[in-house]
């Protein structure tokens, strides 16, 4: 028997599996996020063995796999444990999807059955349909036992006589319930899983990082390089590294990409970094392909290439492909080039020699000018303080430029380094991250009432409900107020938070 | 109409059963048969020679609760044949890579020309799928019975390709021991 038969073979599969299978077109609604998906559907797989046989723990029935006695990866210890132990004649699991590198902590903090236990069927029902209504990204912030016990109250001799009352069934140890009482850093320090980066008081994850690259940018290259080394050594030793291989480099790939400085969001409809990078209108930047034609497609695009290899980031007209430059260096007439282009208003220009004119047209309002040079703010990331004094650029030309109170899309780990850069010119503080909402800058926007002040950091607490609102006499005109106030901030969670809690407020 | 009243037609020899069932199932099966032979006009053929072999086989049968996965069978059946029988098609390269990786589930000791009995044999490849949670067993099934793309399937279950490799990959070691532990060893 070979595999060819045992495919035409399957044919014998039960037609209700067959039925199951079967290859339905209407597929996954795309704001679901499979991690969100993942975390609900554990939660109801808890919650319907609790109910088939609450008197049993469910844990029993769920394999999982052991977790593993070492510590996972963390970005300051970089001397990995061989985390591996002995996996031949481990029986592969039966049961459960393929987690292992899309959770945050360890599998058995997941499952609240025995927090149901505790609490009871229906105050666990309750708690349940109101972790559902939770967004995906708070549904995923916390281990679901750790938010159960601390939102219903549970406390923690009961849940380790419980615990103990499982016996050989107990899945939590003495350390996971220590963790699971603990301050959320020091939770997800302990609670980690043995496959996941903890970096900076964060937790990573493989499948996390390759779905939201951004959150590269926020993690030193050695450290993104060590974890997937330890990745690479984990799958080596369990035999999947030909399936993963690709897929752990290919976040390698992104670790390393340049482009991963920008936040991918930025600019819907259009590439919102352009202003960054182009110190001239991109009116300024496009050639005609009938000159491109003229002059030869081969010809003009080795020239490009060269321009970009000797002057990217440019800072004067003959540094970078457009029209002045390419009539400059092909030679073309101004007859030739009336005859190639129709804006003639631009072609005087061109032939006037003029470049301060021509810039001063085209400039956008982002780039310093100086005479016939001129600096973006992708001239001013990639060079240094020294190169600015060079060129001329004294700190007040920075303070007034527009170009340093702008993010550009700019992630929060290039922009702080950009942040930093800029500050050290000018001897002082330049804050270029409006757009990233953190505590400092969430406790300047508050409501007053007569209870009280509630700033931006309480409004979008753990837990916080609009029946917390309510109790202290927020009203939603008052919301409405402070969302008005934090509009600049309207692609941020925190102001989603907020026009949720209007909308619910008002229903 | 409802699948008892079209076995019904099929049982009274009503030729009608055959176009009621290609206005209910005719594009589900064009489209199983499509994704194996990956050419519309041979699909096309396919499903045609299914109707025709539907007919023969109702009666004796009579699958009157499960008339599409009957079917579905069937039409897997002949579009794997299409795919090995016609060179021209593309397709046959990828048949044998899925029966290679199938190959990863044959215990060592079965001999190449060894037949197993069928009845055996569902009896082990139910035994193992019914152990399966029900992610892992949609998972074999489209790859193994619907023989979708692994692009496909991890699209479909919001997973990596990797991940759905490594899934397949560990439900394929299952299998093999699934089939050791049985007894399926000379």
């Amino acid at each position: 028997m070979r595999g060819k038969e045992l495919l035409d073979k399957m044919e014998l599969a039960d037609l209700e599996f067959v039925q199951e299978a079967e290859i339905k077109h209407n597929k996954k609604s795309g704001f679901i996020k499979w991690t969100a998906l993942a975390a609900s559907l554990l939660l109801i797989v808890a919650v319907v063995l609790y109910t088939r046989d609450y008197k049993k723990p469910p844990v029993a029935e769920i394999v999982t796999p052991p977790i593993m006695a070492v510590d996972p990866p963390i970005a300051d210890q970089p001397t990995l444990p061989d985390p591996f132990g002995d996996v031949e004649g481990q029986d592969i699991p039966i049961g459960g999807g393929d987690t292992r590198f899309m959770r945050l902590y360890v599998d058995e903090v997941y499952n609240i059955a025995i927090a149901s236990d505790i609490v009871g069927r229906e105050a666990s029902d309750e708690w349940t349909s109101s972790f559902l209504e939770l967004s995906a990204v708070e549904q995923e912030e916390l281990p679901t036992l750790y938010r159960i016990i601390n939102d219903l109250g549970i406390p923690k001799e009961a849940i380790i006589k419980k615990n103990e009352e499982y016996g050989e069934y107990a899945s939590l140890t003495d350390d996971m319930i220590d963790a699971l009482y603990e301050d959320i850093d020091t939770m997800k320090m302990k609670l980690r899983s043995p496959l996941a980066l903890y970096h900076n008081g964060e937790i990573y994850t493989l499948d996390g990082l390759k779905a939201n690259p951004m959150q590269l940018s926020l993690i030193p290259l050695e450290v993104i390089d060590d974890y997937l080394d330890y990745i690479t050594d984990y799958c080596t030793s369990e035999g999947e590294i030909k399936y993963m291989r690709e897929e752990i480099e290919s976040v390698r790939t992104l670790a390393n990409d340049e482009s991963l400085k920008f936040n991918s969001n930025y600019g819907v409809g259009g590439d919102g970094n352009s202003f960054f990078y182009s110190p001239l209108s991109e009116m300024f930047s496009a050639i005609e392909v009938s000159v491109i034609r003229y002059v030869g497609e081969d010809k003009f695009n080795d020239w490009v290439v060269e321009l970009n290899e000797r002057y990217e980031p440019a800072s004067s007209l003959m540094e970078y492909a457009n029209p002045y430059s390419v009539a400059m260096h092909f030679g073309i007439t101004k007859e030739e080039m009336q005859e190639l282009m129709s804006d003639s208003e631009l072609i005087e220009l061109i032939y006037s020699g003029d470049e301060s004119a021509i810039i001063s047209k085209y400039v956008n309002e982002f780039t310093i000018v100086i005479g016939e040079r001129f600096y973006s703010p992708y001239w001013l990331y990639v060079h240094s303080i020294e190169d600015y004094k060079k060129a001329g650029i004294t700190p007040d030309m920075l303070i007034d430029s527009k170009g340093i109170r702008y993010t550009f899309g700019l992630e929060a780990h290039a922009a702080k380094v950009f942040e930093d850069k800029l500050s050290k010119f000018v001897g002082h503080e330049i804050d270029i991250r409006g757009k990233i909402m953190n505590p400092k800058n969430k406790r300047e926007y508050y409501i007053p009432t007569e209870e009280g002040t509630y700033d931006l950091e309480w409004l979008t607490g753990y837990g916080r409900t609009i029946q917390d609102y309510e109790k202290v006499g927020i009203t939603v005109e008052k919301l409405e107020n402070l969302k008005d106030e934090i509009e600049f901030y309207n692609e941020t969670s925190t102001y989603e938070f907020i026009d949720s809690c209007i909308h619910k407020m008002k229903e | 109409m409802d699948d008892n009243k079209i076995v019904g037609l099929y049982l009274l020899r009503d030729e009608s059963a055959i176009i009621h069932t290609a206005e209910k199932y005719g594009k589900r099966i064009r489209a199983l048969s499509q994704n194996i032979v990956a050419d519309y006009q041979t699909a096309e053929e396919c499903e045609n020679d299914t109707y025709n072999e539907v007919w023969r086989l109702i009666p004796p049968n009579e699958p009157r609760e499960y008339l599409y996965p009957f079917i579905a069978r069937i039409v897997r059946h002949i579009s794997l044949d299409f795919c090995r029988k016609r060179n021209a098609l593309k397709r046959q390269a990828y048949i044998v890579d899925l029966s290679e990786e199938l190959d990863e589930c044959i215990p060592s000791s079965f001999s190449t020309e060894e037949v197993i009995d069928d009845i055996f044999l569902k009896e082990a490849i139910n035994g193992f799928l019914k152990a399966l949670d029900s992610e892992k067993r949609k998972i074999f099934m489209q790859r193994y019975w619907y023989l979708d793309e692994i692009k496909s399937i991890a699209k479909r279950f919001s997973m990596s390709e990797s991940n759905v490799k490594v899934i397949l990959h560990r439900c394929r070691q299952m299998l093999k021991k699934y089939l050791e532990k049985e007894g399926y060893t000379v």
